[in-house]
């Protein structure tokens, strides 16, 4: 037995010490931490438990017999993060180049499995050149297993990928359909096809960076959801993020208590300017409002007109969306309707009560919005939200017009709670349009079109105006003094915390994509 | 590194609070644009000088045109 344990430890050292010295250096002269300085770094310590290391590749053709790497250039296994149980992958570039054949596959697709059966959040380290070009059909048929089970543990398990390396081809598609994309600047690299492809066919000169990396993709394509300078400030960010998930559907999201009290924030009160014409920053709101410093800011760079993210309320995690007047006015145009969506979507399935604070003029008009499908893009809120059985509470803070009052705070779409400042203007649409539509004619034949139209602007948002009209419908619930929010907010989300919607059974529907 | 600074959608140019040369920190306001009748603050995101502002007041730009270069 003794020789058998001490073979068995020699083989564990081999694969683990393999060209160590030669491996380390290539990934770090990359500026790149290698497949187990990540495990490391973002794992609880000591917590990893690494599943199938002696796998290796059973295609020999290319001379690849000779090439065999013990892992399979992947690192697979389970572990711990702030206590609890995540499962991951970590793939190996200096390794084959991390690329991906049939058995590296099958190594994912074991963990895949196991984070589902087991109900616990799942995370795709990636760092290959993508498909083993030896191993043909194998490889993509690999990739196909892989994409599979990402798609069918959506809404089940939260999937996590980190994009460190390049992630290319049909590889970046499990990333695609992940819940959240992580990207690190000067690290990451994801596209479809590469820079040399491109200029092959389409004779375009572009470089790796300025194609997919980091800011491309988390300003840009909205890919990413977070963007970080270095390796370990996303290792970070990714602790932080499983903190406000549940590991898996079933499950509540984790409640933390809160050492901060409800009581009136006077200085909410000069934060939104009365003057519709004036702007300003709705992180100021949010700052005020939910638990101090918990606001944790998803796709920062990418349709910044609106404002979603996860943050605490009184110790209980919610998800924000908020219009961002200082951005385009916040407007909800193509990009942002996407956020929002794909954002309330993965709140529902993760149960994760929506809290919606509001001051947007509308839909973005204008030719290349329509061309581009603002109707179908659009119609993902509305979808979103009347699909959405968590607790959804709407704050009116402003401007509260036409498609957007529907979607984003109208009883419609089963609301809970509808509240408003005083300052609240719901309407079909700013006072201005309205009276030039209803007084069209009258305006045009006065002496003093311009002087008119004031006078009637202003008899209209006397009339029509502020708050009051809709909560007189019991279209509003309540209006609150902004320096009641927190309190008021918490009030109406501890109300429907244990909110139960039966749904007629389906196979399942077909959002507007 | 010169940072360009671009208009996110058709707006009208209100207000220009720098000049060329002018010392400015991330978040300081360069402009103030009017987009869907609203005074909107187009702010530098990093440090730097003004290097060139590439509009006037009372100009009609659309998405992405040219602001401001931050040097």
């Amino acid at each position: 037995m003794e020789t058998l344990i001490k073979e068995l430890e020699d083989k564990k050292r081999a694969i683990r010490e393999r060209d160590a010295e030669k491996r380390v250096s290539s990934q770090h002269k990359k500026g790149k931490l290698t497949a187990w300085e990540r495990i490391d770094l973002l794992l609880d310590k000591g917590s990893f438990s690494e599943i199938n290391p002696f796998v290796t590749s059973r295609v020999a053709d290319f001379g690849m017999d000779k090439k065999r790497a013990p892992g399979d250039a992947v690192i697979t296994g389970f572990g711990r993060i702030n206590g609890r149980k995540v499962y991951l992958f970590s793939q190996d570039f200096t390794s084959l180049g991390g690329s991906l054949g049939e058995m590296h596959a099958q190594k994912i697709v074991r963990i895949q499995d196991l984070a589902m059966e087991n109900g616990c959040p799942l995370i795709q380290i990636n760092d290959s050149g993508g498909a083993r070009i030896q191993e043909g059909i194998l490889s993509l048929n690999g990739y196909g297993m892989i994409f599979r089970r990402n798609s069918l543990a959506s809404g089940i398990i939260p999937q996590l990928s980190l994009i460190l390396g390049p992630s290319a081809g049909g590889a970046v598609y499990s990333s695609g359909l992940s819940d959240f994309v992580f990207v690190v600047r000067g690290v990451s690299r994801m596209y479809i096809t590469g820079p040399d492809v491109i200029k092959r066919v389409a004779g375009e000169e572009i470089g790796h960076e300025e194609l997919g990396g980091a800011d491309v993709h988390a300003q840009v394509s909205g890919v990413a959801h977070f963007a970080h300078d270095t390796e370990e400030a996303c290792f970070e960010a990714v602790r932080r993020l499983l903190s406000y998930l549940p590991s898996n559907a079933y499950e509540a999201p984790p409640y933390v208590a809160s050492e901060q009290d409800l009581s009136p924030d006077d200085e909410i009160d000069s934060l939104i300017p009365i003057d519709p014409e004036e702007s300003y920053d709705v992180h100021e709101i949010i700052e005020h409002v939910f638990d101090k410093g918990s606001f944790l800011e998803i796709h920062e760079e990418y349709a910044m007109n609106v404002v979603v993210g996860l943050a605490r309320l009184n110790g209980h995690v919610v998800g924000i969306v908020a219009n961002q007047p200082e951005i385009m006015a916040g407007v909800l145009d193509i990009n942002a309707s996407d956020k929002i969506a794909r954002f309330v979507r993965f709140c529902d399935c993760f149960n994760i009560p929506l809290i919606n604070l509001i001051d947007t003029p509308g839909y973005l008009p204008g030719s290349t919005q329509e061309f581009e499908g603002i109707i179908r893009h659009g119609a993902k809120i509305l979808y979103a939200y009347s699909e959405a059985t968590v607790p959804k509470i709407v704050l009116i803070m402003r401007k509260a017009y036409g498609g957007a009052y529907i979607a984003l705070c109208s009883r419609d779409m089963a609301y809970d709670r509808v509240l408003a400042y005083p300052c609240a203007d719901i309407a079909v649409m700013g006072a201005e349009g309205a009276v030039g539509i209803i007084f069209r004619k009258e305006i045009a034949g006065a002496d003093d079109p311009d002087k008119r139209l004031g006078e009637l602007k202003k008899q209209y948002m006397e009339k029509f105006g502020g708050p009051y009209l809709s909560a007189s419908y019991g279209l509003v619930d309540q209006v609150i003094s902004p320096a009641q929010t927190r309190l008021e907010l918490f009030k109406a989300l501890d109300s429907v915390l244990e909110k139960q919607v039966a749904r007629p059974e389906k196979k399942h529907g077909n959002i507007p994509l | 590194m010169a940072k360009e600074i671009k208009a996110k959608m058709l707006s009208k140019i209100l207000e220009i609070k720098v000049k060329p040369g002018d010392a400015v920190k991330a978040k300081d306001v360069l402009l103030v644009l009017e987009s869907m009748k609203m005074k909107i603050p187009v702010r530098t995101p990093v440090d730097g000088v003004v290097k060139s502002i590439e509009v006037k007041v009372g100009d009609t730009v659309d998405r992405n045109s040219l602001l401001a270069v931050v040097e």
